[in-house]
């Protein structure tokens, strides 16, 4: 019960969305709107190679001949592309030359969010507590990366994205839109457009990444869309976690937010990909909130590569989202866990695609989708398997639990196959929460609220067991926050 | 709500749906439509009536499918609905009508309805039925059409309170094949069930779509479609089921199996819930695979012949689906229909 009473204190305690304020920090912006010049412009702010920028400008040519897509199960105001900002950061004081010369406002906006950013506060928590590197974007740019050099001594690359294009652009140009081409999809075009920021991950052949990786995105600027471009790179036998989270403030405005993460797995390699998504998800009457219109797909090019999703997504106005497996090499397994939790006025339409392209590779997909109050959440995915595929496996369970009478869930797969010795199996369940289970649990002494949160923390267990540690527990709270209030 | 068929005229190819309509996204009609080398308005429906096994015959005719209703008033409840084509040799004929058919208070009708013909041939039916407080209507049809066949066969169905609608396809596809079902569920008692096997080879094509809306409260939906797709063939099934607000005590499940037996043949599924009410029960399973190895060599062990034994295992897949109609002499038919369709097809 300790787990429960922790989670109903958290609740308690964070009456509205903790994340929401904004810190008031020197910001440097590009004009408004988007245009060649404004690509140019971001280029040239990071001090990119020429192939960059011309990357970016084909991609902006391609974006403007492309629609954006409809055919999510979402409603929504559409953006005005051209009243955006695609470039804001924090006004750089001087050269930084160590983590201790990082604007202490900044540092003091991530303390504030519990995100460790010195390394000694990690290091002085209890001894056997693990490590972890962290990124930390804030609104456009990278501002820190933590344990680099630590990282460096067994040949892992972790820094920002904008940094790699400098540092290791044969690279990044060898690996970059290689997943996600440009003419991919809408948001992926303006991303290759005018992302800012993100992490570069390279793990060198036969090397575990010797502690998480993780990046922290917050948004903080008014009328930003935030870009960031995440590429992971598992090289021969290589193994890395890396988690993501995600915070912005509350504001009465939408704000945009389109991502690109790429993975790349080679032979033997494994990537496990964690996200904790809890932007702001608007106010109750659906005033607000961030459109989170991403695009993540891993390529799992080697033989026998693993590639694991694991999302919890609790924030956000809109979502839209699918990330994805292409399982190219033989024997390759990809793998997606994932919670949506859907509240207030919230849209989310999500899923994965496990694309069998390779001999004997395999996929589980694992989704639960929890929806409250007056919100939408829609499970999309796709499995499919190619002719030469042969002895492919997937098994798909996406089971929904509604809570309340004016929401929504749907289910949506697409199963596709063309060969004979693949075996697919797909199972879907939706229900509402049981009142035999309720009663049962009330009248053992728990209140409703408890009661409620015990049962979906129990609905979505077989998810938060893929978790990392650190994860799994704060998951387990956003989970029960977001629900609040939908029982009654 | 009002029906979402997609407006369909044989004769005017600016509506044939393509690919980029979502609802056609598996089924290529328009590319299909441009391949026919040429569309005559032509009707080759003999109009007939008479007696059929116990059945009342109607055979519809020019073009138009005929006056079902009268049918029905003079078939005691058994209907043989018969439109099957002739084609004609040297011509591809093309031919569509719609068909109405309304059930009264606790009325029953046992439809069987036969497409089959020779040749080449467009065609593009669709029938309307609604059933009253307490009505029953079982529908078994057979889609037995020729290869060359293009055919797009739809339907729409009102239930009401305590009625029932009971629909089981038998299909071995055709050049393109479509049969589409929609359905308005009245809750409150009425059932309704969808079921389907098919049985595809060479480069035949089947689409199953059914789409049911559960407005009301306490309705109930179960669906089984099975089926075998071997040498290039293509197996589609798409299935929706929409639970409006308020239509609290649905009960839905829907499920497809199928057995590929080689590869390059192709299988999509879209199995869809689309639920907007808490106090329900839904659910969909599909799977995809082949043959079990298990059960074929624990045959052979018992001395089975590995063709006896394929043979029987792929019967078995397919014959639930048959077993579950309830009229013996139909049952019976369909038995044989599926024995007599699957002679050449277990052969690899």
């Amino acid at each position: 019960m300790a787990a429960v009473k922790e989670t109903i204190e958290t609740v308690q305690k964070l009456e509205t969305y903790e994340h929401g304020f904004v810190s008031d920090i020197e910001m440097e912006y590009a004009p408004k709107g988007l245009s060649a010049d404004i690509v140019r412009f971001i280029s040239a702010k990071k001090n990119e190679p020429e192939w960059m920028l011309e990357y970016r400008l084909a991609a902006f040519e391609r974006w403007q001949s492309m629609d954006e897509p409809d055919w999510a199960k979402v409603e929504y105001q559409k953006v005005d592309y051209q009243d955006l900002y695609y470039y804001a950061a924090p006004k750089p004081k001087a050269k930084l030359n160590s983590l201790d010369e990082v604007d202490p406002e900044l540092l003091a906006v991530y303390a504030k969010l519990g995100i460790p950013l010195k390394e000694q506060e990690v290091l002085a928590g209890v001894a056997s507590a693990p490590k972890y590197a962290v990124d930390a974007v804030f609104d456009s740019v990278s501002v820190v990366t933590t344990f680099k050099d630590e990282l460096k001594k067994s040949g892992v690359i972790f820094c920002a994205i904008s940094e790699a294009l400098r540092e290791y652009p044969d690279l990044v140009r060898q690996y970059l839109g290689s997943v996600v081409p440009v003419s991919d999809n809408y948001f992926a075009a303006l991303n290759a457009a005018v992302f800012s920021d993100g992490s570069f991950v390279y793990v060198p052949p036969g090397v575990r990444c010797p502690m998480e990786l993780s990046t922290y995105f917050r948004i903080n600027a008014e009328n930003t869309g935030q870009f960031e471009r995440t590429l992971i790179i598992a090289d021969k036998g290589a193994y890395v976690s890396y988690l993501e989270g995600c915070t912005a403030p509350m504001r009465d405005e939408n704000q945009l937010h389109a991502a690109v993460v790429e993975l790349v797995a080679l032979d033997d390699a494994e990537i496990k990909y964690s996200t904790v998504q809890n932007w702001y998800p608007g106010d109750a009457e659906g005033k607000g909130g961030i459109y989170n219109f991403v695009t993540k797909r891993a390529d799992c090019r080697g033989a026998r590569s693993k590639v694991s999703w694991t999302q919890v997504e609790t924030g956000s106005a809109v979502t839209w989202k699918y990330p994805s497996c292409i399982l190219r090499g033989d024997e390759s397994v990809g793998e997606f866990y994932s919670i949506a939790v859907t509240n207030g006025m919230q849209q989310a339409d999500t899923g994965t695609k496990m694309i069998h392209l390779g001999k004997n590779t395999r996929s589980r997909i694992i989704s639960k989708g929890v929806s409250a109050g007056k919100s939408s959440n829609t499970y999309r995915g796709l499995v499919s398997a190619h002719a030469k595929a042969g002895g492919s496996r997937n098994f798909t369970q996406c089971d929904s639990l509604l809570i309340g009478k004016t929401c929504a869930a749907h289910t949506v797969p697409y199963v596709e196959s063309d060969t004979a010795t693949a075996q697919f199996e797909h199972e879907a369940t939706t229900t509402r929460l049981s009142e035999d289970q309720l009663f049962y649990a009330m009248q053992r002494g728990l209140s409703q609220e408890e009661a409620v949160a015990l049962l979906v923390n129990g609905f979505v267990r077989d998810v938060l067991q893929e978790l990392p540690m650190e994860f799994a527990v704060e998951a387990q709270k956003l989970v029960a926050i977001s629900l609040e209030g939908s029982v009654g | 709500m009002a029906f979402d068929l997609t407006p369909l005229d044989l004769f005017d190819p600016s509506s044939y749906p393509t690919r980029r309509n979502e609802e056609w996204k598996y089924s290529d009609l328009a590319r299909v439509l441009r391949e026919v080398p040429s569309r005559a308005v032509l009707t080759h429906l003999q109009a007939a009536t008479g007696d059929f096994g116990g059945f009342y015959w109607h055979c519809a005719g020019d073009g138009q499918l005929g006056d079902l209703q009268a049918a029905v008033a003079k078939a005691n409840g058994r209907l043989y609905l018969d439109l099957s084509d002739v084609g004609a040799e040297g011509v591809v004929a093309g031919y569509q009508g719609e068909g109405r058919i309304t059930l009264g208070v606790g009325e029953h009708l046992i439809l069987l309805e036969d497409y089959s013909g020779a040749l080449d041939y467009a065609a593009n039916t669709t029938l309307h039925f609604e059933l009253a407080k307490g009505a029953s209507l079982t529908r078994v049809v057979i889609l037995d059409e020729p290869e060359g066949a293009v055919s797009v066969r739809r339907s729409t169905v009102k239930t009401a309170p305590g009625s029932a609608f009971k629909q089981y396809v038998f299909s071995t596809g055709a050049k393109f094949q479509r049969f589409e079902t929609h359905v308005e569920h009245a809750g409150h008692g009425a059932h309704v069930e969808m079921h389907g096997a098919y049985l595809l080879k060479d480069t035949a094509h089947f689409d199953y779509t059914t789409r049911v809306n559960h407005a009301e409260i306490d309705g109930t939906t179960e669906q089984l479609i099975k089926g075998l797709v071997k040498d290039r063939a293509t197996a589609v099934f798409q299935g929706r089921i929409y639970v409006e607000k308020g239509a609290d005590g649905t009960d839905a499940r829907m499920r497809h199996q199928a057995l590929m037996l080689n590869d390059g043949a192709h299988v999509r599924a879209k199995p869809e819930l689309e639920i907007y009410a808490d106090d329900v029960q839904c659910a969909h399973g599909n799977t995809i695979g082949a043959l079990d190895e298990a059960a074929l060599f624990f045959c052979q062990s018992r001395g089975m012949p590995e063709d006896t034994a394929r043979a029987m295992l792929m019967q078995a897949f397919v014959v639930p689906v048959a077993e579950q109609i309830e009229d013996e002499a139909l049952r019976e038919m369909v038995l044989n229909w599926i024995e007599d369709k699957a002679g050449g097809f277990y052969a690899l």
